[in-house]
């Protein structure tokens, strides 16, 4: 593993750790992981880092980032324009990474599983990242876990305010932009999403079902996998009499096997 | 036990319906050797249950409990089905005390204890869009808890209980490596000791 990789010299938030497979003769398909925590300060990139490893492991070369949270220079749309420019690093150096930049999927929970919503479906100039990477197009494949789809249909808690940057009342534009929703468009990239259907915070009614009937209109290939009882940060846990926390839906061995069955047949296995 | 207290126990608890497997192995408390339960986050929505039968020891103050699980592990695009069993010590080591909050004497398993255990469960997942088998894998977990049983009415048994669990998990497809985690674990079992 390489890590604290600066992918935007302009902050000191914004590295990467990169979790190299071992060497092929062929370009590889990545994955790029974002970290969820409510876009807010306390959780960073080593919540994904055991995801990162075992994706690595299973062949991908894995992208794991930090970038900027609120209340230091997060909120949106700099959330999604670093993500945006951590992708851009990616496909600037996918010869050096050995990295086919057409097969790049992102991976997030949470707050992440909205950023990598976001970076499959906008194509907005108001998130393109304005960083020495460049603007890029989106993701090729999204695996989004309990990501806020719909900003407007969020409990409307402080860390969503702080990101989105004001009240529904107050900014509802913002809060449409800030929306995967709002970009959802025929050519957006395959969705899997992972959810569980007890998830109060991310309610799957409100976020990935909608998501998922909109795309799915749009007639773009997409997957929802329900985890029956899963919270946000618990899930029953695996001796099954108890519940486990943190545990997220994205950790169970159902959730797995889909993800790499969905990256298999989307961005394509490792050589 | 003097008679005549004996005598007005035995005939309470038939009055009570309790069954005939009291004996009384501790000095002074009616035991109940067995109890059944069912772990009421494994009833969290979904389909599917996860209960445990546990065998009282009373000499030593220790139980054994045997647990099983099976539950529907995934919905939407795919299925999943989990089946799962388990093992467990408990130690009830205020036992030979009456217990706070129990309708049973001392000699009971209630009241306080400490527990560790492992289990074994294995999880088929399918996706039903491809009409295609997603492999099966296999969790190996150990765990501590601490708890306390009430038996509020009866032998009704309350049992709420936390601890620590790791577990590693195993693709037996052999497309993911190991991978091991835990965490905090949280539990409460409802049963009927007899």
């Amino acid at each position: 593993m390489q890590s604290d990789i600066s992918y935007d010299d302009r902050f000191p938030s914004n590295v990467l750790d990169l979790y190299m497979p071992p060497p092929a003769t062929t370009p590889r398909p990545a994955v790029l992981l974002i970290h969820g925590g409510g876009w807010h300060e306390g959780i960073n990139r080593d919540s994904m880092a055991a995801h990162a490893a075992r994706l690595a492991d299973a062949g991908y070369v894995t992208i794991n980032i930090d970038y900027r949270l609120t209340p230091n220079g997060g909120q949106f749309p700099h959330e999604v324009q670093d993500c945006y420019c951590a992708l851009a690093y990616v496909r600037g150096h996918a010869t050096e990474l050995n990295v086919d930049p057409d097969r790049i999927a992102g991976l997030g929970y949470s707050a992440g599983g909205h950023l990598v919503s976001m970076l499959g479906t906008d194509r907005d100039a108001i998130v393109q990242p304005d960083c020495a990477a460049g603007p890029t197009g989106p993701l090729n494949a999204v695996v989004a876990g309990a990501g806020p789809q719909d900003m407007a249909a969020m409990p409307e808690v402080s860390v969503v305010i702080d990101f989105v940057g004001g009240t529904k009342a107050a900014a509802p534009e913002l809060y449409a932009q800030a929306s995967p929703l709002t970009h959802a468009a025929p050519d957006s990239p395959p969705f899997l999403f992972i959810h569980g259907d007890d998830d109060w915070f991310v309610d799957i009614d409100a976020q990935e079902r909608p998501m998922k009937r909109a795309l799915d209109a749009m007639g773009v290939e997409t997957r929802l996998l329900e985890v029956p009882g899963g919270g946000h940060i618990f899930n029953r846990g695996a001796d099954g009499t108890a519940w486990e926390l943190p545990l997220t839906s994205i950790d169970t061995p159902e959730s797995q096997a889909a993800m790499i069955d969905f990256l298999d047949t989307t961005i394509g296995p490792p050589p | 036990m003097s008679g005549p207290l004996a005598l007005a126990i035995a005939t309470a608890a038939a009055a009570a319906g309790a069954p005939a497997s009291i004996t009384a192995s501790m000095p002074g408390a009616e035991t109940y050797e067995h109890a059944v339960s069912i772990a009421v986050p494994s009833l969290d929505t979904g389909r599917g249950i996860a209960g445990s039968y546990e065998h009282w020891l009373p000499a030593h103050q220790l139980s054994i409990v045997i647990t099983g699980e099976v539950r529907e592990s995934a919905t939407g695009d795919y299925t999943g089905l989990r089946l799962g069993t388990g093992g467990e010590a408990r130690w009830y080591w205020r036992a030979d005390r009456g217990p706070w909050l129990s309708a049973l004497p001392a000699g009971n398993m209630a009241g306080w204890f400490v527990g560790a255990g492992a289990y074994v469960a294995t999880d088929l997942t399918h996706d039903t869009t491809d009409h295609k088998w997603l492999g099966s894998a296999l969790q190996l977990g150990a765990e501590a808890r601490v708890g306390y049983r009430i038996v509020p009415w009866r032998q009704l048994a309350i049992t709420p209980s936390t601890g620590i669990e790791a577990h590693r998990d195993l693709d037996l497809s052999g497309r993911l490596p190991g991978f091991t985690r835990g965490g905090l674990a949280i539990g409460l079992d409802v049963g009927w000791l007899f």
